[in-house]
């Protein structure tokens, strides 16, 4: 039964994700504050950084990245939300491990963003391999692990009630 | 509580000693002993930090591996994608070549970019590549997380070689479907004409798509690796109540 849950939802949220006006007042915003976001942080220390809706680029050398489908951490946040959803929790236990795991997943992939632009005007065979696989992989990894941690949150809090007095 | 428990463990005992002799038929007796002692030591306990940390310490060398062998771990791929494709659609794929971490598309419709120059009486035949690749990243993050897992050998090659069929497939989806979106959506429209799809059709062919590349790849090997070490991931989440249970009462 969790399975079934797990695939509904995954299935379910990915296909409403591709919705076009899902995607005009959700995705597209989402992906332009994280651009805006990365290039924020990235304007504390590098003044040739500029930010335009979902590109980031170097005012110097001209070169840009944007950030598309897969590269917005919507993906890894659709899992977390199937798998949250296919555990036996309280409604408050859910929301509390979304909200920690959406965090979680969007810090990083701001890194990956920093780190991308940055790979980029070093070497392009690094950015491609980094970009297609490694942070591909980690992305997924860190949704894994906050799902792991939220799982033992809810197990300390069964042994707290179960425990005898 | 506790009295319950002794008897049990004594006849588990039993149950080491009584096979011994079976084993004793073919070896010495001290390897026999020795083989029959490794199979009741119990897996060492793992926690949560230290199996987060040994599968990110595995990544860095099981991805280089995975991109060094990448040719020969798509060959399976390339041989079912030149059996689908060509199969299914006879009028629209010609072949499937893997090209080192490529796919090369052959198509049987003939093409000639603008501004060509080909020799008299030659046709230009519409090819195009794919990267092979990025539907495969999912295996060296399974396997990172398999070696990070205390199981024994035998459990991480069964569950290491049943998961790499399952992403051979996943790989297979994601090519055939970005085949199917080269030749509809991102040829020339004269040869987009010519497969004859529904608007139907093509929404599905854009939502395979999309599965087959942002979640497939990513979901697949979590799944598999969830399945089979259940185990494993019981003892992960009762860490905690294992600590609880040692800290001394009031």
């Amino acid at each position: 039964m969790p399975l079934v849950i797990f695939f509904s939802v995954l299935l379910g949220l990915f296909t409403l994700e591709l919705i076009n006006p899902v995607q005009i007042w959700v995705i597209q915003p989402l992906t332009a504050g994280i651009a805006h976001i990365s290039a924020s942080l990235l304007q504390l220390f590098d003044s040739t950084v500029h930010a335009q809706g979902i590109l980031i680029s170097n005012r110097e050398t001209g070169q840009a990245v944007s950030i598309q489908p897969g590269c917005n951490g919507v993906e890894a946040m659709i899992c977390l939300t199937a798998a949250v959803m296919a555990t036996p929790a309280t409604w408050r236990q859910r929301l509390f491990g979304l909200g920690i795991g959406y965090l979680a997943i969007q810090a990083l992939n701001i890194l990956r963003v920093i780190s991308l632009f940055y790979l980029l005007q070093w070497n392009q065979v690094w950015f491609e391999w980094a970009h297609l696989y490694l942070w591909q992989a980690l992305i997924i990894l860190d949704g894994l692990i906050v799902y792991l941690l939220w799982l033992r949150t809810l197990n300390r809090v069964q042994t707290t009630e179960t425990a005898p007095a | 509580m506790s009295k319950q428990q002794k008897p049990r463990r004594r006849k588990s005992k039993q149950k080491t000693s009584a096979s011994r002799p079976v084993s004793t038929q073919s070896v010495s007796q001290p390897e026999a002993k020795a083989r029959v002692q490794a199979a009741a030591k119990p897996l060492p306990q793992r926690s949560l930090r230290v199996f987060l940390g040994l599968t990110l310490l595995w990544l860095g060398p099981v991805f280089a591996l995975w991109y060094m062998l990448g040719p020969i771990l798509l060959m399976p791929v390339a041989w079912l994608a030149n059996l689908i494709l060509p199969g299914l659609y006879p009028h629209a794929f010609e072949a499937v070549e893997l090209q080192a971490y490529t796919f090369d598309i052959v198509t049987q419709f003939n093409y000639s970019p603008p501004g060509a120059q080909l020799p008299a009486g030659m046709v230009g035949q519409y090819v195009f590549s794919l990267n092979g690749l990025k539907y495969g990243y999912g295996l060296p993050l399974l396997l990172a997380l398999i070696l990070a897992s205390p199981t024994r050998i035998p459990h991480k090659l069964k569950y290491f070689a049943l998961g790499f069929v399952i992403i051979v497939l996943v790989q297979l989806w994601g090519i055939c479907f970005e085949s199917m979106i080269g030749l509809i959506f991102k040829s020339d429209p004269s040869i987009a004409m010519q497969m004859n799809s529904s608007t139907l059709g093509r929404e599905l062919l854009a939502l395979g798509y999309q599965l087959g590349y942002l979640i497939l790849p990513a979901v697949t090997p979590l799944i598999i690796w969830g399945l089979s070490h259940y185990a494993f991931l019981q003892t992960l989440l009762s860490d905690s109540r294992a600590v609880r249970s040692s800290e001394p009462t009031a």
